[in-house]
């Protein structure tokens, strides 16, 4: 954090008057980079992790069409592997029936075009994905042709009656003498001649050789040296430990210097002097010398990097595109800091993505140069590279015959058509025959899979809501309850909100977006400063203070005074330790000591914690605080414009919540309002776990001030004199559930007036039986809690999780996120969904008009799509667009985790919390009338953008009964259920307990 | 009775990793890997017992005032006057560092069961994990310099398998083999001296050159004798210690899962060649051309170490330094002549980094927890290097660290031109022995790649 302070004038690099590039290019190269960027990761710093789709950039194409686009812009998978799937179709959980829906539906009125007479469309495609296809290339071809005996025997995951119709035919024209196994080699053998004879007939099709982008990839494939010839090598080591330098937030004991003049010009500070290094690092300090002498800004330098790696104005933004994508994790991070400085950690470094790329390509124009030289010979310029190595890269061969005839014996095999058959094909009949097979590729084979894997799962759900709505679980449609507990949306909530119900059948439970409408910047009675506790669309424009009560005041400020002498004294043994003369005196001196902590916290994580937690206390804030809520005129707050709320905006965000969430006018005496958090430890992807409407934040204080607003008497006169009333026998209190270990805390519950107390206990004891299902019903899915563990030891060990330095899967997040239900609770109420659904209250039934729904959906669709395509991505491609395995990461610049010591920074979801994914698109069920969802659809363009671009899947439930309709193509299609069964049970721990895997929906009677 | 349980429990303590790493890793061999549970069962059991059996060891060794136990483990062979004794020897030295390892492996084995969980690979993992406790337990235990480099081989080999434990990925396994050639070739010190020490003494056994007993010796060796063997202890010191000019690999090595670095980088693989030096105490004594070589590379490694470190911006290359810095501290102490010191030294900075390192993923939960508690911002560190150094002077250290004082790129200089030769003689041999079969250089069958 120490910075080297540098002499403060503008460096010579900076000169702004010397050679300026034409206004026309200059504007070119902006726009390129405005372009690269919106391709580049969107994650901020991971302290405030926020979902969010990975191909944001794609949202304008249809989901199927982007995946493919941005997988190729960036390298990455669009869909599961065939053979995942393959795994899928073989253990159920995709169906025949729904591959053949799904083709049926996908070729339209062309799946039953004949194809060169043989079969129809509709059943080649089937056949291709029924069987396991594999496309060899073509030294693995040769293998196989010669090596095993695929041209001795018929394949043998044949349907055995296709394999008799083979050898039936081949008898009876053969005759009977033969043996079997020698009439097999015939037919095959036969089969594989048609198939080449075919082949031959067909013309092949010509691919155009096609050339990277990056005059860097070409050099490599151009360069027999292989390895050795890799630029990226030597650039990108130098440019990530100065980026990481650049943005460090507080790990270096020693700062960058000078990093207000921005990167470019710390970087020809610091790579700016060579002094007999490698002939590299030569070239680079001489061309920063060179660039240091024309003087002009970073994008002029961009744009003479660019002219002197030979790129043409017509090709600034492809190579500018593929040059930043190529390290995009770091670049992203740039753009990001440039974008929203405000939600850095510490202080924000003057972050510009055009600084970044101008060294960039400096440092790649070097190091091109000399590897040119060194392993090709090159002496010419090195614009001139590009033209030069061109001609000595080899395009592909075309695909040899056997390639070519390969698919279709596989594919006559699986279709039983006879070499005969083949023999007979006239030239076009082939063409058309092989044309067939080669447009149903390898994508878009996995994008009929995935429809169908994603068709099962809709089914289900579909099926499992209409025949719940048909016939409901006994128990629901009790009017009044005695209590409610309104929760966060969130798809871990929904078996908490289940056990309660059950547990608590005088219980209604509530979904609304866990800020609960309450945007603020917060500081806690212990926090350094305020943290914006909203989505991260919104900039709160009220702060509010925790304080601690009168009373406590002067121990308050003594346990301060404690906790600050601790401390210091922890960050003066951290950073000592890592000095030299401190260090050696620290180590040596009280070194062993560690021990302690190092046995105690790795073998007795929980126990540890519980004696930490009874240490602190002597330090930690009083317990007794309040929140400072009410409009403080005199007060200037640290962040926002007003500190506190005035009575006439609380009145606005209750009523606001009331409605949204079809809660007004029904009022139990008792209201829980229950946000979220979690804690973790061992995690820098922690607050990817927290609260998402709180802005990756924890959201007890959002509950807790919704609570005091709600309790107000003031609050309350202006809302009724609204219309909307609170009754006076109604009492709102706040807590704060923490997934990770299941612990729920409740805020100024001495408030609770002594009518309510009795009630409140109530609650407070099913909550406590609530919790330990909860954590008993999470608990099947980690394979190191065993089965038979019951829920209060199941609570115990979720404990130790949360507190275990080891554990890389504290809780699983969002993990098999699949299903949002937007509409009354007793839709779902008693439902067992498997913590798979987002549950979002509301009331059709007061919403004529759809103004409610349209503000609901604007609110939680971007939250939830989210949640799930980043998960999607994430799973899809875990080392693509995730970020791969936890166990290497290395937190640097305290902004983001690199593989080891230097990488890119990896951006995404880790592999250890997708790894129980479900990749598909989520599921929304809105009650509603076609005619309201329509309106709210028309009005909202980003809203139609996702549904009919579909990357959501839309569906509504008929508020007057069970029918549903599905969005398709446009429009709201009426679904038929194919299954009427729904199963059930007495219980939820009944329907789970002992299995591992995703479970199917069951209707739970609480009959047990 | 006493001293034959004694034994008993120090053999225990190296047969038992052998044991569980011969388990684990014909299981594999045969495609037929342990599952997670029963692996994560065996090696709590048996990294468990080892440190049950090194500690009651330890305690017995008061006492038995064991100050100087030998255990033979038998001859390899014998020829003449040369032979070759496995050999241990139990003293304070050995036993205190050999227990502080079980007992940090045994963390770390534990802390991996959890961190590896569904890895898939998991099974070897824990395979490096048995070869590297068997062979620093060996270097540490030894009795005669042959055991010391078996131990050594093993606990470099499981170090680059380690480091190279992502091999779907290029950079850990280019940074693997880095750190295998740093080994290699510092290994030829430990080889030279081993082979050096046979030909002065007929014996590897450590009594003929270190003196009766650690750590006074004194050592038998005459001046010069005491000097070859120091000069090339120190050379394999310098590689496995990454001390200057090799440093560079210890920043490479954080590819591995986080455990491992913490136990490799942290913890027990960086002390060994201090360790070493440190238990041939006596040799230096006798050699102080060699002693004070030691101290220059040592205070030197320290300088640069944490110059360096305190410009990364990555945790877990800042803790690497970290540790580099103490390590040349203490090699500095150690050719100061003294002995005691650096072993607590040792001690003490084995158990704070590989805590450090293990906490290192929650260092963003720390930070925020420590702002909490000092009520702000932390405030900076290394404000008053702007006081003592001039802004010029400031930016070159700077460059400096943050280059790394180009350590890597000189060595790769001077490896370049060697490569070049020893690939030119490769060819010459090639050429000589195609001669000899009679068959034309460029058709021979037994040309391996170059």
């Amino acid at each position: 954090m120490g910075v080297v302070e540098l002499p403060r004038r503008a460096p010579d690099y900076v000169n702004v008057r010397g050679e300026r590039q034409s206004e026309e290019e200059r504007a070119g190269v902006l726009a390129a980079v405005e372009h690269a960027a919106h391709l580049l990761p969107a994650q901020g710093p991971i302290s405030i992790f926020v979902h969010h789709n990975t191909l944001h950039a794609f949202e304008g194409v249809p989901f199927e069409e982007a995946v493919v686009r941005g997988g190729q812009a960036l390298g990455c998978e669009p869909f599961l592997s065939e053979e995942r799937f393959h795994a899928e179709l073989s253990r159920g959980r995709i169906l025949s029936a729904d591959l053949q829906a799904v083709i049926a539906e996908d070729l339209g009125a062309t799946a039953t075009a004949p194809v060169a007479g043989l079969t129809t469309r509709q059943a080649l495609r089937q056949a291709m994905v029924q069987l396991v296809f594999i496309e060899p290339g073509e030294p693995e071809l040769r293998w196989l042709l010669a090596e095993t005996r695929v041209l001795e025997h018929l394949r043998r995951d044949l349907p055995p009656e296709l394999r008799r119709g083979f050898l039936d035919r081949a008898r009876s024209a053969l005759g009977r003498d033969r043996s079997p196994a020698a009439l097999e080699t015939g037919i095959v053998q036969r089969l594989w001649t048609a198939c080449l004879g075919v082949a031959r007939k067909a013309p092949s099709e010509h691919v155009g050789a096609s050339y990277p982008l990056r005059l860097g990839d070409l050099l490599r494939l151009a360069a027999d040296a292989g390895p050795q010839a890799d630029a990226d090598r030597l650039v990108q080591p130098l440019l990530i430990r100065l980026a990481g330098a650049f943005l460090d937030q507080g790990i270096a004991y020693w700062g960058l210097a000078a990093r207000e003049e921005g990167f470019l010009a710390a970087f020809s500070a610091v790579y700016g002097e060579s002094r007999g290094g490698e002939r590299w690092r030569d070239a680079l300090a001489a061309v920063i010398a060179e660039e240091s002498r024309r003087g002009g800004d970073a994008v002029d330098s961009v744009l003479r990097s660019l002219a002197a790696m030979g790129v043409t104005p017509d090709a600034y933004e492809p190579v500018i595109t593929a040059e930043l994508l190529a390290i995009r994790g770091w670049a992203g991070m740039f753009r990001q800091i440039e974008s929203r400085p405000d939600r850095v950690p510490v202080q924000a470094p003057p972050a510009r993505l055009m600084d970044f790329l101008a060294a960039l390509l400096c440092a790649e124009r070097a190091a091109l140069a000399v590897l040119a030289r060194e392993h090709l010979g090159f002496a010419g310029d090195l614009s001139a590279l590009r033209g030069w190595l061109i001609p000595q890269i080899r395009p592909p061969p075309p695909p040899s015959e056997e390639a070519r005839a390969a698919g279709l014996f596989q594919v006559a095999q699986a279709l039983g058509i006879d070499g005969a058959a083949l023999e007979r094909l006239d030239r076009e009949e082939s063409a058309a025959l092989l044309g067939e097979i080669s447009s149903f590729s390898g994508v878009e084979r996995r994008r009929i899979f995935h429809l169908a894997y994603e068709r099962r799962q809709r089914v289900e759900a579909l099926d499992a809501l209409a025949q719940h709505a048909r016939r409901p679980a006994p128990g629901i449609g009790s009017e009044s309850s005695s209590f409610q507990a309104v929760f966060c949306i969130d798809d871990r909530e929904e078996s908490l909100r289940r056990h309660l119900e059950e547990i608590s059948p005088e219980c209604e439970t509530i979904g609304f977006a866990g800020f609960f409408g309450v945007a603020m910047y917060y500081r806690g009675a212990e926090d350094a400063y305020p943290t914006p506790l909203c989505p991260i669309a919104i900039r709160p424009t009220h702060e509010v203070e925790e304080e601690v009560d009168a009373d406590f005041a002067r121990r308050a400020v003594t346990r301060a005074r404690g906790r600050r002498l601790v401390g210091r004294l922890r960050r003066g043994f951290e950073v000592g330790t890592r000095t030299f003369a401190r260090g050696s005196l620290l180590t040596a001196a009280f070194g062993l000591l560690a021990v302690v902590p190092l046995v105690s916290r790795v073998l007795f994580p929980r126990l540890t914690a519980s004696l930490r937690l009874r240490g602190e206390r002597w330090v930690q804030a009083p317990s007794r605080t309040h929140l400072a809520l009410s409009r403080r005129p005199e007060v200037t707050p640290q962040l926002g414009a007003h500190a506190g709320y005035s009575h006439a905006e609380m009145a606005g965000i209750v009523r606001e919540m009331l409605t949204l969430c079809g809660l007004a006018g029904r009022l139990s005496p008792l209201v829980l309002i229950v946000g979220h958090g979690s804690s973790s430890l061992n995690n820098p992807h922690g607050s990817a776990y927290e609260c998402g409407a709180c802005g990756g934040g924890k959201g007890g204080p959002n509950a807790r001030a919704f609570a005091q607003m709600a309790n107000e008497p003031a609050v309350r006169v202006l809302l009724a004199a609204e219309g909307v009333e609170i009754p006076s026998g109604t009492w709102f209190v706040g807590a704060l559930h923490n997934t990770c270990d299941d612990a729920v805390k409740y805020f100024d519950v001495e408030l609770v007036p002594d009518s309510h107390k009795e009630l409140f206990a109530r609650a407070r004891r099913a909550i406590e039986l609530a919790r330990a299902y909860n954590a008993h019903e999470r608990c099947r899915r980690f394979e190191s809690a065993p089965l038979w563990l019951p829920p209060m030891l199941a609570l115990a060990h979720v404990e130790a999780r949360s507190q275990d330095l080891a554990q890389v899967r504290a809780e699983l997040g969002h993990a098999t996120n699949a299903l949002a239900v937007v509409g009354r609770r007793a839709r779902t109420r008693g439902l067992f969904c498997d913590r798979r659904a987002f549950l979002i209250s509301y009331d059709p039934t007061r919403d004529d008009d759809g103004a409610v729904l349209s503000r609901l959906l604007a609110a939680v669709v971007p939250v939830c799509a989210g949640i799930n395509l980043e998960y999607y991505f994430s799973h899809v491609d875990p080392a693509g667009y995730g970020s791969g395995s936890k166990l290497p990461h290395n937190l640097v610049s305290l902004l983001g985790v690199m593989n080891g010591g230097s990488s890119d920074l990896r951006t995404g979801l880790p592999w250890q919390m997708v790894e129980l994914h479900e990749p598909v698109r989520l599921l929304m069920v809105v009650e509603a009338r076609v005619e309201v969802a329509e309106r709210v659809l028309a009005a909202d363009p980003s809203l139609r953008r996702l549904v009919d671009h579909r990357w959501i899947q839309l569906a509504i439930l008929d508020p007057d009964g069970a029918g549903l309709s599905l969005r398709v193509d446009g429009s709201f299609k009426k679904y038929v259920p194919e299954n009427m069964v729904l199963a059930t049970s007495p219980s939820s721990s009944a329907w789970y307990r002992g299995r591992r895997d995703h479970l199917p929906f069951a209707q739970i009677t609480g009959g047990a | 009775m006493s001293w034959s349980l004694f034994d008993a429990l120090v053999k225990a303590a190296l047969g038992l990793p052998a044991a569980l790493l011969f388990t684990l890793g014909a299981a594999s061999l045969l495609s037929r890997p342990l599952t997670e549970r029963l692996t994560s069962a065996l090696a709590r059991a048996v990294f468990g017992l080892t440190a049950l059996a090194l500690l009651i060891a330890a305690g017995l060794s008061v006492p038995l005032e064991a100050q100087h136990h030998t255990i033979s483990l038998g001859h390899w062979f014998v020829a003449g006057a040369t032979s070759f004794e496995l050999r241990l020897l139990a003293d304070p030295l050995s036993l205190t560092f050999s227990t502080l390892c079980v007992v940090l492996i045994g963390v770390v084995a534990v802390f991996s069961d959890r961190y590896l969980h569904r890895e898939p690979g998991y099974n070897r993992y824990f395979v490096s994990l048995c070869l590297f406790s068997l062979g620093i337990l060996l270097v540490v235990l030894a009795g005669s310099i042959e055991v010391v480099f078996a131990g050594w081989e093993m606990v470099g080999l499981s170090s680059a398998l380690l480091i190279a434990f992502f091999h779907e990925r290029p950079a850990p396994v280019r940074n693997g083999l880095w750190t295998l050639a740093v080994y290699r070739t510092t290994d030829l010190g430990l080889l030279g001296a081993a082979v050096l020490i046979h030909h002065i003494a007929h014996t590897g056994n450590f009594d003929a050159f270190l003196g009766a007993s650690w750590p006074e010796g004194p050592s038998p060796l005459s001046s010069g004798q005491a000097s070859a063997v120091g000069a090339l202890l120190l050379f394999a010191t310098l590689g496995k210690g990454a001390q200057l000019p090799f440093s560079g690999w210890l920043a490479r090595a954080m590819e591995g899962p986080t455990p491992s670095s913490a136990i490799f980088y942290g913890a027990l693989s960086v002390h060994a060649g201090a360790f070493l030096l440190l238990r041939m105490g006596p040799v230096l004594d006798q050699a102080p051309a060699v002693a004070a070589m030691a101290v220059v590379f040592g205070l030197g490694t320290a300088i640069h170490a944490t110059m360096v470190g305190r410009a990364q911006s990555d945790i877990k290359t800042a803790l690497a330094y970290a540790s580099l810095t103490q390590v040349g501290i203490i090699l500095v102490e150690i050719g100061l002549g003294l002995r005691w010191i650096p072993l607590i030294h040792m001690l003490g900075h084995a158990s704070v980094r590989s805590l450090q390192l293990l906490r290192s993923p929650s260092l963003l939960h720390d930070f925020q927890r420590l702002e909490v508690a000092v009520g702000g911002h932390l405030p900076r560190t290394g404000r008053y290097l702007e006081r003592l150094l001039p802004p010029r002077v400031r930016r070159r250290l700077y460059a400096a660290a943050l280059a790394r004082w180009r350590l890597d790129e000189l060595l790769l200089r001077v490896i370049t031109p060697a490569l070049g030769l020893l690939r030119a003689l490769d060819r010459l041999e090639h050429r000589w022995c195609a001669w000899l079969g009679g068959r034309a250089a460029d058709g021979s069958e037994v040309r391996r790649d170059g």
